[in-house]
């Protein structure tokens, strides 16, 4: 009788070769192994067409995108742990709040000069923005005359005072390539 | 299927060998390949790893944690950790092995950040019952027979719902097994244990499972 590890491997269509005609010489004898094989195979049938085995993510080309802009911005893992890093300098400090009102308040002068419509905005191609919370609804708003964009987030639940952010980065588009680059990164100055 | 029985999507997992040519145009590269780029410092090469294997590693993730935005971001952190320690990545293993094990980690780290209080339905009794019969094939022997007039989305409901009792090794050693097509030898590297705990895993797990779904086919 084959042994347990290669009898199981034989149920679940492991086997190939000397292997599998090893085992099946022996189930030849013993028909109950096929049978049981036979409800291994309806099984994981039954389950494969419940079940995907590959299903696509939601807003896959920002899926894509995001992770592409990670890897980038952290080439390698020995990168990400800088001796001398303070949790600080990678967590923000006492100018977050300073660099965040004054985004806040440029977001609100630019949100005044713009309107979903187009008004003084481009009829370029939009970003897409995901939104994985049920009931929340995003508006762009591009203003080429302002060299601004604003992205309102309609339905997301109060963010409390306690909240840290942790990271923050923005992307201007390089003349020459024609690419995205980050223009402002943790190590960027303080607010003066 | 093919004649060994499987479905044909578990052919699209074997992507460690070159892919072949198709219709004139050049063969596609291999994982290994890839991952030599990708460690040689060319990210577009991680880029395509990415493409080749994120509706696998999402899908994995969404039928282990059944909540589509939480599945999203922990398939994004999964490939920002396996692009992180891609530079310790021995080809000893199948990309996609380590890509599961990632998975794993990552999957196993967030269910317990979620429920850090609460135990599995699956107490430490069930577990150490996996060992009381290692002789026991690893399929139980129950015919199930899905209502024909069941629609996919509810067949889907049902089996998710009966996939939440489990506990996260056995949901894992299911899906792994049953829903990605892994072998035996490549679930026990991802989930770190020997094959033997693997068979116990699955056959304890489909038996439960089915005994669940046998009643909700039988309530009918």
């Amino acid at each position: 009788m084959p042994d347990e590890e290669l009898l199981g491997r034989w149920l679940e269509d492991e086997l190939s070769g000397a292997e599998r005609e090893q085992v099946e010489a022996w189930v030849a004898a013993n028909p109950q192994w096929a049978e049981w094989r036979d409800e291994t195979r309806a099984w994981k049938e039954t389950l494969r067409q419940a079940l995907p085995a590959e299903q696509e993510p939601p807003a896959v080309e920002f899926f894509d995108a995001r992770i592409g802009r990670l890897v980038r911005e952290d080439p390698t893992e020995e990168k990400l742990v800088e001796p001398g890093t303070s949790g600080t300098s990678r967590r923000g400090g006492w100018w977050m709040p300073v660099a965040a009102a004054a985004g806040m308040a440029f977001c609100f002068w630019a949100g005044m000069r713009m309107s979903p419509e187009g008004g003084g905005g481009t009829a370029g191609a939009m970003p897409v923005v995901y939104t994985p919370e049920q009931g929340v609804e995003a508006s762009v708003f591009q203003s080429d005359g302002a060299d601004a964009m604003v992205i309102v987030l309609d339905g997301v639940a109060a963010i409390p005072d306690s909240f840290e952010i942790p990271d923050r980065a923005a992307l201007d588009r390089d003349e020459g390539s024609g690419r995205l680059v980050r223009t402002a990164d943790e190590e960027e100055e303080p607010v003066q | 299927m093919n004649s060994s029985g499987e479905t044909a999507s578990n052919t699209t997992r074997e992507t460690d060998a070159p892919v072949p040519d198709r219709g004139g145009e050049p063969a596609a590269e291999s994982d290994g390949q890839l991952v030599a780029r990708a460690q040689a410092g060319d990210p577009t090469a991680f880029d395509e790893l990415v493409v080749r294997h994120r509706n696998r590693v999402f899908a994995m993730i969404r039928n282990m944690i059944h909540r589509e935005a939480d599945a999203w971001d922990l398939s994004q952190e999964a490939f920002i950790k396996a692009w992180k320690a891609l530079p310790r990545f021995e080809a000893k293993a199948k990309f996609s092995t380590w890509l599961y094990r990632i998975v794993h980690n990552v999957v196993y780290d967030w269910t317990r950040r979620k429920r850090p209080e609460s135990g599995d339905e699956w107490n430490e009794e069930l577990l150490r019952s996996e060992k009381i019969d290692p002789a026991s094939r690893t399929t139980p022997s129950v015919a199930l027979r899905p209502d024909k007039a069941l629609s996919s989305d509810e067949l889907r409901e049902r089996i998710e719902k009966a996939l939440d009792s489990l506990s996260p090794e056995h949901r894992q050693a299911v899906l792994l097994k049953d829903v990605q097509g892994l072998a035996y030898k490549e679930i026990s590297e991802v989930m770190d244990c020997s094959i033997g705990t693997v068979m116990s895993r699955l056959h304890y797990a489909r038996k439960k499972l089915q005994t669940l779904l046998k009643d909700e086919f039988d309530a009918r």
